[in-house]
Order: C-alpha cells, then structure tokens, then sequence
C-alpha cells in the first residue's frame, strides 16, 4: 500500500513539470464535439468563453475574442508552441485597455480545434500579454458563431 | 550691361528690422504669459505629450501669423484694425458654433449611425442585426444615459467598459472614481473604476441600471463585453452580420 501511495507521488511529481498544463483538465475551454462540423465550450466564472486550441500540435488556452482583430499569441504561449519569440521583431503598436503595447506578426504552422484546422496562419505575439486571443481573423473564416444558453457554438 | 528685368519700387515703409522684431517678441511673450496664466487657472487642462505638442504646433503657428503682420511690407493702422475686426468676428463665430457643438455632435453622431455600419437595426421583432465594419470586426452604437457611445462587440472583455472620454459624456464624474478594479488586457494589467449606468440602449434592446466598468486610461473604443451580451437571449455572427435576439 505504501509502496503504490509512494509511487503515486514519484509519479505525479515527475509528471507535473513535463506536463504543466496537467491541471488544465479543471478548467473551461474544453470543447465538446456536436457533429462533424460543430463544437460548444460553455463559459468560466467571469462569464469569458475560453477554448483550447493546439498551435503547433501544443495544447494552448485561447479567450475566444471578438474585440481582437488578430489571433493573439502570449510570449510564453508562441515559446510553448516552438516560435523562437527572441528573433521576433516586436514593432508594431497596438492598443488595450490598459494602454498600448508592441507586437510582432508571425505565422504559425497549426492551428486546430479537433478536426477544425487551419495551417500558415498569421498571428501576433504580444509583448505583455496575459491571455492568448482568438480573434476575428480565426472567427470570421467560420460558418457561425453563436452563444445562446450559456453556450458558445462555432459551426464550419 | 545686362538691365535687371525687374526694377524694385523703392518701398514706401522701410523696414526697421529690429523694432519689428522687438514686436514680433513681445507678441510672443505676451502668448507665453497668457499660455502660463491659463495654465495657472485650469492646472488639469494641460496634462500628458500631446497636448505640450498641441500646444508646440499653435505656438508656432501664431508665431508665423504674428510674423507675417510684423514683418510685411505695408501696414496701415486703418488696414490692420479693419483686418483685426474681421478676425476677431470670425474667431467670435468659431466660439458661438463651438458651444453649440454638443447638440450638433449629438446630431451628426445620430446621423452617422444611420448610414454607416455599426447600426444596430431592427430585422424582426426582439432581433437585432448589425452589419460588420470594412475590416470585417462588430462595432454597435448605441448609448449610455442618453450619450451616443461607440461600442466594439467584445467577447473578450467580462465587463462593460467604458473609455474615459464615453463615461464624461455620460455624465458620469471620472475624477471622483477609484480606480481599484484590475483585469487582465492584452497589455498587462488594467484599471478600472466599477459603476452602475442607469441606461443603456444598443437599437431597441434597453437595460436599466447596468454594472459596467470605467477604464483607467483612454481607449479607442468602449466594449460591449460579456455582462451585456449574456443578458440577451442569443448573439450569433455569420457572414458579416451580427444577429442579437432578446
């Protein structure tokens, strides 16, 4: 008994830092697929709809987010997917809410959501950002966008 | 011996170049002491780079103007008091139509709404529709306690949040807010002052008595984020369009 309890915690404890985003089993953005060409994420606490994504084949939390033009990658979320952040030319001025930053575009190989994919797909890399994006240039390639019943549907 | 082609008429007010300028500085100095003495009075009214660079490019225009009456050539008192007088009636219509610009604003931003994209109109009974902008993103207008603001559909943003410039036209008292709320932007963290909004209306959807939130610092646009958009039946967006039930 000891000895499984111990190789529990050796387990866990070597997995954790291989695979930090193990906790992300306990939060919003998983998507559940409705069909061939639909999938729903419902809302966190703070109401945002998040959904995760793979960049590059890596598993990556987006807010889905109209009021971005862009796909928005973190510094630490375009690192996680193999963007080598430090040759990015971080020129471009952008505005937030609290106040503006630079970006730098680039494009990523990958971007999936399941079976909905695209591939070359231009995005930015935030200097200081705290959540990844998906914006309208991702949304907008959509069929639809829906939420209704504390429900976010995209269909393609 | 060529003739020069043009003989120059002997000018009838010689110039006397360094009283002209001793003039041409006191005009200047007399705008610095009126600059610093408005300055003096409102102490907010001048407040960040752009403004010191507003006033940078006034300065030096008033300083070509003021040089073009100082320096040329013929100057009678009658002319110049003549042209002040024309001058100064202009300036005086420029002000009347300048307190008058709240309702004329009001008016064009009414019109506006009506012919570009971004109105929201009503297709069916308890439906919305708002047509996307030239690059394809949701902007509404609709209005707060009155006030036609601006909106970016945000489902990004968890709140409400309205640009400093939106709240003072909604008459909301910016100065008296505590700025204590933070949330996450794309740029870091930002600041926020959380109020209640007694109207909002985007098109025929009304809410009274709103919670939304008042950004620290200026914005491009005040977002219409989830607070709003959970309250309505559903928003779908498909080719284009914007479709809000409620």
């Amino acid at each position: 008994m000891r000895f499984i309890l111990m190789l529990a915690v050796g387990l866990c404890v070597l997995g954790v830092p291989a695979h930090a985003d193990v906790f992300s089993i306990f939060e919003s953005g998983h998507p559940s697929f409705n069909g061939e060409h639909e999938l729903s994420v419902t809302p966190d606490s703070d109401g945002i709809y998040y959904i995760f994504a793979d960049v590059n084949g890596v598993s990556t939390r987006f807010v889905i987010d109209t009021g971005s033009d862009d796909v928005v990658l973190t510094r630490k979320d375009a690192g996680r997917a193999g963007i080598d952040v430090s040759k990015l030319d971080f020129s471009e001025d952008y505005d937030a809410a609290s106040g503006t930053g630079v970006e730098a575009d680039t494009t990523v190989q990958k971007l999936a959501i399941g079976p909905l994919a695209v591939t070359n797909f231009p995005v930015t890399v935030e200097q200081e950002g705290g959540a990844s994006l998906l914006g309208m240039t991702f949304l907008r390639r959509l069929k639809s966008v829906e939420i209704h019943d504390k429900r976010l549907t995209l269909r393609w | 011996m060529a003739q020069p082609l043009l003989k120059l008429q002997p000018q009838q007010e010689p110039p006397r170049p360094r009283q002209r300028w001793l003039v041409l500085l006191a005009i200047v100095a007399a705008f610095g002491v009126v600059i610093w003495a408005l300055s003096a009075l409102f102490p907010d009214a001048i407040s960040g780079q752009g403004d010191m660079a507003g006033i940078a490019y006034f300065v030096a225009w008033g300083a070509l103007v003021a040089s073009g009456l100082v320096f040329s050539r013929q100057v009678s008192v009658g002319q110049t008091a003549r042209n002040i007088a024309l001058w100064l009636g202009i300036f005086a219509i420029l002000a009347i139509a300048y307190m008058l610009k709240d309702p004329f604003q009001a008016t064009v931003l009414r019109m506006q709404s009506q012919l570009i994209s971004g109105s929201a109109v009503e297709t069916a009974s308890h439906e919305v529709t708002i047509n996307a902008d030239e690059n394809g993103d949701f902007y509404v207008w609709g209005s707060v306690n009155g006030a036609t603001v601006r909106f970016a559909v945000d489902t990004g943003a968890s709140d409400i949040v309205l640009s400093p410039f939106d709240a003072k036209r909604a008459g909301l008292d910016t100065a008296s807010l505590t700025y204590g709320g933070q949330y996450e932007t794309a740029n870091g963290i930002g600041h926020g002052a959380f109020v209640t909004l007694d109207r909002l209306n985007v098109g025929p959807i009304a809410f009274v008595s709103v919670p939304a939130s008042v950004n620290g610092t200026a914005m491009r646009s005040s977002l219409l984020g989830m607070t709003f958009l959970k309250r309505l039946k559903s928003f779908e967006f498909s080719k284009g369009k914007l479709v809000l039930r409620y």
